[in-house]
């Protein structure tokens, strides 16, 4: 059977074609615009809005490599940060570290609800976690009264601020690449961090094999809620205040599975991997701030975001079928006896 | 021939969700009712009953349109959406445009529909799961809702407020002393009731909904039931938008993303299963009257509007656990 | 040398059917034992009892003299029986070498060593003489490949049992040659080899001891050297048939030619002929997987054809949905029951009236009164046991469903010419069986062309006055009921 060479494999690969198309649209940025449009500050504003964004990536794409999914990151991400406001306000004297460990084990609690309504209940993943999206966003807005909360913590803002060695390079963003080279490297490389593909992939193997897919799916919600926080503390840091607003506009939810799907990670669960997950983000963040430095208005950035949701669904959904036809799996109609309200 | 004894009318009133909601609802009244005087307010007066029942017109736009398409199968996430596009589009209208409101309310319309069949195309010919289909029509309506409230300074405004004297006398239009949103409201639900309890279409939508393939080997091209569902969720949240601008005289970004869930949670609360094939217009009224006493009741007794947020979406989690319940007890009565 | 695998009386019964009775043999290391039956003997229950899908009633599993409580497939697993299935379980997106060592990746504090599954792998690979890859990727491997995975899976666990279920249906016959080196190598290293398959060729060139089974019963055991096809075929069929197809009132009056399928071609079959008359009963007989149903779907528009004619009642036709075949007076009563043909939370009534609502209405709303009387006429002619009209149909047994999708299409409403039958009586008890040949008989008298597509020999040889045996996607040929025997039919569906 023919082999790939190491050289065919990187030009076949999904990461190499989002790489080329983030260049294209830099190239145009560039034609349009001309050389000032990468000056420090545009860099570094750029890859500020990376470093929340892409471990918002980091936490959807493993949940959906094992067959999940959760809407509510966002928002549970804005709530956590208003409490950790609150608390760094009304206690200054305890170091912020302390509050965000603690704001991070709310998260995680969140995270075993939707893994309960998912998991225990069978409910879709996707219905009853846009619901639990309303429920924590409605108790963000009703304890902040749907305003800002400052937090004017010298060390905390610190965080947003500092430089990678006088370089314009946030240190945020190199966090934010060691998480993903972490979490690739737990998905590649541990035992657990395979299981999460078995569980995704094949549900029935993964039994048979002795893992317990719902044991594997709780422990991503519990993760995706922690990172989520994570990256909200970043946002806060970064814009020194929490607000209901900020976050969940940012869609990062959306942003995620888009990015997700563009990079091969598949709806259906069990395939893809972090690498293209990452370049799916650095593409629509890229296309996203182009369009928004060559002053082309909100709401057709906004438009290009639901296009390029379109587009990585149907990319998607042949990616799949294809991948069913090789497995010589026939599609059969929808059966008879289906469990309203319930998950695959 | 051989008699058939029909199940006694009595006990299955008393087995429907829908009674169930009633003995709901009458607990809520008389909760409320007792709470209301420690917020200085009064629950059990005609202006309550008045309220609820007038504002319930625009979701019921929203239950009814989802409501069918849960029955056969399908969800539409985009629908408060493309409400708030419509509301939009005929307040700039009569602001910027300057076409007769009519037209407006038309162009509101078609636009819905058009979003409507979008969602139908992507569900039915490229085979997206119709959740994660519609939520991308909910962001590109979402931009064409902003790109029509741009104005002419490149500022997206938040609210557009219009003063229309033809809007002014619809909204004081009243027919036999009833406001005309409760006539238009009555007037839907027996239509789409009969259309779903008593025609041969709305016993498709049963059909496509309980087993599509079933349906398909049976002669019923289910692809039909879920264009014209599809379109029908749209053109009626689009009407709904218009009854809005009606009541509010404006129409703006956050225009009835309140009711995101409204018409799925009053649906299903009302017995219309989330996988399809079951349930009937009736409980979801009863659902969505509810969901209103419910928040009308909150305003009353002084709670944070902002917990209407976080009760809606209890609700939805509340519905679709019962939901649940209830599928797993059939089923385990047939044996299945 | 001498481990063994023994099923002790194993019987097992599921609600109105004895699918096992009474099963006792012993399958020894080092050689490949057959399950050989017609559909419906009870060879994927038995196997299902070994993957620990399934508890047996009575009876018990004893391997290596210790007896086996399997409450899993997992527990299955662990004792050492692993059930190869064609619906392999193995995660598509992962190398070969993580396919194979599932849930058991060798690990240093819990990090994958991958050199080290690497030549592990490889080691296992080589042992076969299998030229995969063990890092590509498992989609990229065809099906046959795939398998060969799924049976190193199997061996890595060491499993002293490893069953193959049918393993050959999807695989070309160089592949096949590949599957069959494995086998014998399996056996060579002292395996308990249990081979399920329907082609006599496979049987005598790769297994040992052959057990047959009939109608859930244990019926022989032979040394496969020492057996002839004709002497298995005997043991296969042959079973007391009573009076019931000999007290069938049948059409004699057969008339013109109704439907004609000339060189039908879809992506399952290639290449097939046939004739159906008006009250003519045409029988389809053919093994699990041989292409009848895709047939049919093909000429009822439930599938794309390819190339080929289809004449029905003197016009071509070419149906492109359902929809138009019923439209002609075409109808089908699915396979799956459950899956395919009715609306099981829907009411009794709803599902009989389902295709021909069109005639029901008085503007656009049901006629229920009609619908009613539908519906009682219905009951009344199938004699279907129901204690109301708006039951819901999952709430009755598996004869009245099959009433019920019968009842649907033919009512008077409904203007059917060609009834298709698709294993009308699967998983029904043997009191209805009989109801229903006669029913189809009575279709015949009233001129209706019926296809009647079966898996069980005796039926479809006693019923139909033409038999079609087909296998692989292609017609094998043609007997009339006069010449037809259990078999001459079985010889024909397993030819090859």
């Amino acid at each position: 059977m023919p082999r790939l060479t190491r050289f065919q494999k990187i030009r076949q690969s999904r990461p190499f074609l989002l790489i080329a198309l983030t260049v294209l649209v830099l190239l145009i940025l560039l034609l349009n615009n001309g050389k000032e449009v990468f000056n420090g500050g545009n860099a570094t504003q750029l890859m500020n809005r990376l470093s929340y964004q892409g471990l918002f990536v980091t936490a959807m794409a493993c949940l959906l490599m094992s067959g999940g999914f959760d809407f509510s990151i966002a928002s549970q991400a804005a709530l956590c940060t208003i409490f950790f406001a609150d608390f760094v306000t009304f206690y200054p004297n305890v170091p912020w570290i302390v509050f965000a460990l603690v704001v991070m084990a709310m998260a995680a609690c969140m995270g075993l609800i939707n893994a309960f309504f998912s998991q225990v209940l069978n409910l879709m993943p996707f219905i009853c976690t846009i619901g639990m999206s309303s429920v924590w966003l409605g108790v963000a807005n009703w304890y902040s009264r749907g305003l800002a909360k400052a937090v004017n913590v010298q060390s905390f803002s610190a965080v947003a601020s500092s430089r990678l060695f006088n370089s314009p390079i946030p240190l945020t963003f190199v966090f934010m690449i060691l998480v993903i080279v972490l979490y690739s490297l737990l998905l590649k490389y541990t035992r657990f961090g395979r299981s999460v593909m078995v569980a995704g992939g094949n549900p029935t193997a993964a039994r048979l094999a002795g893992l317990d897919p719902r044991k594997i799916k709780t422990a991503l919600y519990v993760n995706a809620s922690v990172i989520a926080v994570i990256a909200g503390l970043i946002y806060t840091a970064q814009q020194r205040s929490a607000a209901t607003g900020g976050l969940p506009q940012a869609t990062p939810e959306m942003r995620g599975l888009t990015s997700s799907m563009l990079g091969g990670v598949s709806f259906m669960g069990g395939a893809g991997g972090l690498t293209g997950a990452f370049f799916g983000i650095i593409l629509i963040e890229t296309l996203a701030y182009s369009l928004t430095i060559m002053n082309l208005p909100a709401w057709f950035v906004l438009f290009v975001n639901g296009m390029l949701l379109v587009v990585a669904l149907t990319v998607d959904s042949v990616a799949t079928k294809t991948r069913m036809r090789r497995l010589g799996i026939r599609s059969s109609g929808a059966g008879g006896m289906v469990m309203p309200g319930m998950s695959r | 021939m051989q008699e058939f004894k029909s199940v006694p009318i009595t006990s299955k009133i008393l087995r429907s969700k829908a009674f169930m909601l009633i003995v709901l609802l009458v607990m809520l009244v008389i909760v409320f009712t007792l709470l209301a005087p420690l917020n200085d307010g009064q629950f059990f007066k005609a202006t309550t009953l008045q309220r609820i029942l007038s504002d319930i017109a625009i979701p019921a736009c929203l239950t009814i349109g989802v409501g069918l398409l849960i029955v056969s199968g399908g969800i539409d996430l985009s629908a408060a959406k493309v409400g708030g596009l419509s509301a939009v589009v005929i307040s700039v209208n009569i602001v910027n445009w300057g076409m007769p409101w009519w037209v407006g309310v038309l162009i509101a319309l078609v636009i819905s529909s058009v979003i409507g069949l979008i969602n139908a195309v992507l569900v039915n010919e490229l085979g997206f799961m119709p959740f994660i289909a519609t939520m991308a029509m909910s962001t590109v309506a979402d931009a064409i809702l902003r790109l029509i409230a741009t104005d002419s300074s490149g500022v997206v405004r938040a609210v557009i407020n219009f003063k229309n004297d033809s809007i002014d006398a619809i909204n004081k239009f009243t027919i036999f002393g009833l406001t005309w949103s409760v006539v238009l409201l009555l007037i839907l639900f027996i239509v789409y009731g009969l259309l779903l309890s008593k025609s041969k279409f709305g016993r498709q939508m049963y059909f496509v909904g309980g087993n599509r393939l079933a349906a398909r080997l049976a002669g019923i091209n289910s692809k039909r039931v879920s264009y014209f569902l599809f379109i029908n969720t749209s053109f009626l949240a689009g009407l709904g938008g218009f009854i809005y601008t009606t009541r509010v005289k404006n129409g703006g970004l956050t225009t009835l993303m309140n009711d995101q869930f409204t018409g799925m949670t009053a649906a299903i609360l009302g017995g219309v299963s989330f996988g399809g094939g079951a349930g009937g217009l009736g409980g979801a009224l009863v659902g969505l009257i509810v969901i209103r006493s419910f928040n009308q009741g909150m305003v009353i007794i002084g709670a944070s509007p902002y917990l209407t947020s976080v009760l809606s979406g209890v609700l939805l989690l509340v519905a679709l656990s019962l939901d649940y319940f209830s599928q797993r007890r059939q089923a385990k009565r047939v044996g299945a | 040398m001498g481990d063994y695998l023994e099923f002790n009386g194993i019987g097992k019964s599921f609600p109105g059917v004895r699918a096992l009775d009474d099963i006792s043999f012993r399958a020894e290391s080092g050689k490949v034992t057959a399950l050989l039956g017609e559909n419906g003997a009870g060879k994927s229950t038995l196997l299902k009892i070994m993957s620990g899908d399934y508890k047996p009633n009575e009876g018990t599993l004893t391997l290596d003299g210790k007896t086996l409580n399997l409450h899993s497939p997992h527990d299955a697993i662990n004792a050492g029986i692993s059930v190869i299935y064609q619906e392999r379980q193995l995660v598509p997106s992962l190398s070969v070498m993580e396919n194979i060592f599932l849930g058991a990746l060798p690990t240093k504090f819990g990090i994958v060593n991958y050199p080290k599954l690497k030549a592990d792998c490889q080691a296992i690979l080589d042992k076969f003489g299998l030229p995969i890859d063990p890092t590509a990727a498992l989609v990229s491997l065809s099906i046959a490949y795939q398998q060969m995975v799924e049976i190193m899976k199997a061996y890595r666990r060491d499993s002293l049992v490893i069953a193959f279920d049918e393993p050959t249906a999807p695989l070309t016959d160089r592949e096949i040659e590949i599957l069959f080196g494995l086998i014998r190598q399996l056996k060579e290293e002292g395996k308990i080899v249990i081979y399920v398959s329907h082609r006599l060729k496979e049987i005598f060139e790769v297994t040992d001891e052959i057990i047959v089974l009939k109608d859930g019963r244990y019926v022989a055991s032979m040394v496969t050297a020492d057996t002839s096809e004709p002497e298995l075929i005997k043991a296969m069929v042959g079973r007391d048939i009573g009076d019931t197809y000999a007290n069938l009132k049948r059409n004699d009056t057969i008339g013109d030619i109704l439907l004609e399928v000339k060189n039908l071609t879809t992506r399952y079959v290639t290449d097939v002929s046939f004739k159906v008359r008006k009250g003519e009963v045409l029988g389809f007989a053919g093994l699990v997987g041989a292409g009848r149903t895709e047939v049919m779907q093909a000429v009822f528009g439930a599938d794309d054809v390819l190339s080929g004619e289809i004449i029905f009642d003197g016009e071509p036709v070419k149906f492109d949905t359902p929809h138009d075949a019923i439209e002609k007076g075409m109808a089908l009563c699915p396979e799956d029951r459950k899956d395919q043909g009715l609306v099981l939370w829907r009411s009794l009534e709803d599902n009989i009236s389902m295709p021909v609502l069109d005639k029901l209405t008085i503007g656009p709303f049901i006629n229920t009164k009609k619908t009613a009387e539908l519906t009682k006429a219905a009951i009344k002619k199938f004699d279907i046991k129901t204690s109301s009209l708006d039951k819901r149909v999952i709430e009755l047994s598996g004869g009245n469903q099959q009433k019920v999708i019968l009842g649907r299409w033919t009512s008077d409403l409904c203007e059917t010419k060609l009834l298709i039958l698709d294993e009308p009586t699967k998983g029904i008890d043997v009191g209805t069986k009989a109801e229903i040949y006669q029913i189809v008989c009575d279709f015949a008298k009233q001129g209706i062309g019926v296809v009647f597509i079966s898996s069980e020999l005796t039926e479809v040889i006693n019923v139909a006055d033409t038999i079609v045996v087909m296998q692989n996607g292609r017609i094998n040929g043609e007997i009339k009921r006069e010449d037809a025997t259990e078999e001459n039919v079985l010889a024909l569906a397993m030819r090859d």
